[in-house]
């Protein structure tokens, strides 16, 4: 065994590892032993480790930290769903952005079709009486629960290709790359396909949700190429149509994330 | 969430959050973005925690976690960094240890976080000690060897890195 690797070995041993079952290693420990030189070397590698080591156990850690890590799982909590075999009508989003109408939405969700969509009413909020593509969408939106959810955008974009057949389109809009996603659904109702792709907004707060509509399914409905917002409170939704579909992207947290995932 | 999960949650944030930190802080060379990725790291394990079986796990799946949400977060930035193979003459001498024990804790972080990430990354987990080699290997995801030579050209790279900060 020459200079270096004797080296080598002391440096990347540890005590407690179990390593001297290697007998390379029980050479190299044996000659630290026997040769002054040597076992100066492999002391002196000790005291760097342990002085690094602590070194490293210095390092600040911000002071309130462990804080926002319990309130920040605290709040997630609250917003998660019990399991449930049904779609639960209560999102494992908090609803409350939505106030007053989210009774109304639910009740549109229930009696959702594409032959006979909810009619606005009085009572609706603006949101959902503004556009019919949005309160469908919005209506989707409140009784959701994606079937396929993962970490890995590549994961969610396979599933939609899977469930779509081809003929639900599997874009996201300029600014988000499918890293962002983490769950999706393809939706069918009526023999008419929705696909849902639910994606990280940019500022990290909350989720962000594209919901596609063949516009052949919607044949009376004009859509702008150009998106088209909405607010209601802090919900936002904009809503465009390209290369046959309608989009309506949707935000429970202000417009901000809208525009900067549409780049306008 | 029940009580009792409560309680075991919070004991986990308080045994891990500081280490899950550190390595974060290596990783991403950001105080923000460690304080961010230590937090998304306990956020997937409220949402994924149970389905770990092993509870013995825990330590070695939140930093695995950790590591991939890093990966997955900059996987658009990554460049392959081929690996240096020039023979390093280690420094072995009193006089290093003792310059390493003037620094300060965030000095010998940043001298780790100039390191190329193939040394850096098991380094600190082997410097923060709360690792073994086995589960520095899974979450690496590299064999054990590999830690093993890694730790050997890292510990190198390092003390050469301290000694020319030393002749600054």
């Amino acid at each position: 065994m020459n200079r270096q690797r004797l080296v080598d070995i002391l440096e990347s041993y540890r005590p407690g590892e179990g390593l001297e079952a290697d007998p390379e290693v029980r050479n190299a420990l044996e000659q630290a032993a026997a040769d002054p030189e040597i076992g100066e070397i492999h002391q002196q590698i000790t005291e760097f480790d342990a002085a690094f080591a602590q070194k490293l156990k210095e390092v600040e850690v911000p002071s309130d930290l462990q804080d926002k890590i319990l309130a920040a799982a605290s709040h997630s909590q609250a917003q998660s769903p019990e399991p449930s075999v049904q779609r639960p009508i209560s999102w494992w989003f908090h609803p409350a952005a939505f106030g007053a109408a989210a009774t109304i939405v639910i009740l549109l969700a229930l009696t959702f079709t594409f032959t006979n969509r909810p009619a606005p009413t009085g009572d609706v909020a603006p949101l959902l009486t503004g556009d019919p593509i949005a309160a469908t969408a919005q209506s989707l939106y409140s009784s959701l629960n994606p079937a396929f959810k993962s970490r890995d955008g590549s994961e969610v974009l396979a599933y939609l290709q899977s469930k779509g057949n081809g003929k639900i389109p599997v874009n996201l809009p300029g600014n988000v790359a499918w890293d962002e996603s983490f769950a999706c659904d393809v939706v069918e109702i009526d023999g008419n396909k929705v696909s849902i792709v639910c994606f990280r907004a940019p500022d990290n707060s909350r989720s962000m949700h594209l919901f596609t509509f063949r516009k052949a399914d919607f044949p009376e409905v004009r859509v702008s190429a150009n998106p088209q917002l909405r607010d209601d409170g802090d919900a936002c939704c904009a809503t465009w149509e390209n290369d046959e579909m309608i989009h309506v992207l949707y935000s429970d947290k202000g417009r901000e994330n809208l525009l900067a995932v549409l780049d306008i | 969430m029940t009580e009792s999960a409560e309680i075991s949650f919070e004991a986990l944030v308080a045994s891990y959050y500081q280490p899950l930190y550190k390595f974060a802080y290596s990783l991403s060379k950001s105080p923000e973005n460690a304080a961010d990725l230590t937090q998304q790291t306990f956020l997937i394990y409220a949402e994924k925690g149970h389905t770990l079986r092993d509870s013995s796990k825990v330590k070695s799946w939140l930093f695995t976690s950790l590591y991939r949400e890093f990966l997955r977060q900059n996987r658009r930035n990554q460049t392959v960094t081929p690996v240096d193979q020039e023979i390093l003459e280690t420094r072995h001498d009193p006089s290093l240890t003792s310059s390493v024990r003037q620094l300060e804790g965030n000095e010998a972080l940043e001298t780790l976080a100039t390191l190329d990430p193939v040394y850096r990354e098991p380094l600190t987990l082997f410097y923060m000690e709360d690792l073994a080699y086995k589960e520095i290997a899974e979450i690496l995801d590299i064999p054990i060897g590999t830690v093993m030579s890694r730790l050997a050209r890292g510990k190198a790279l390092l003390k050469k890195k301290l000694s020319e900060n030393l002749l600054k």
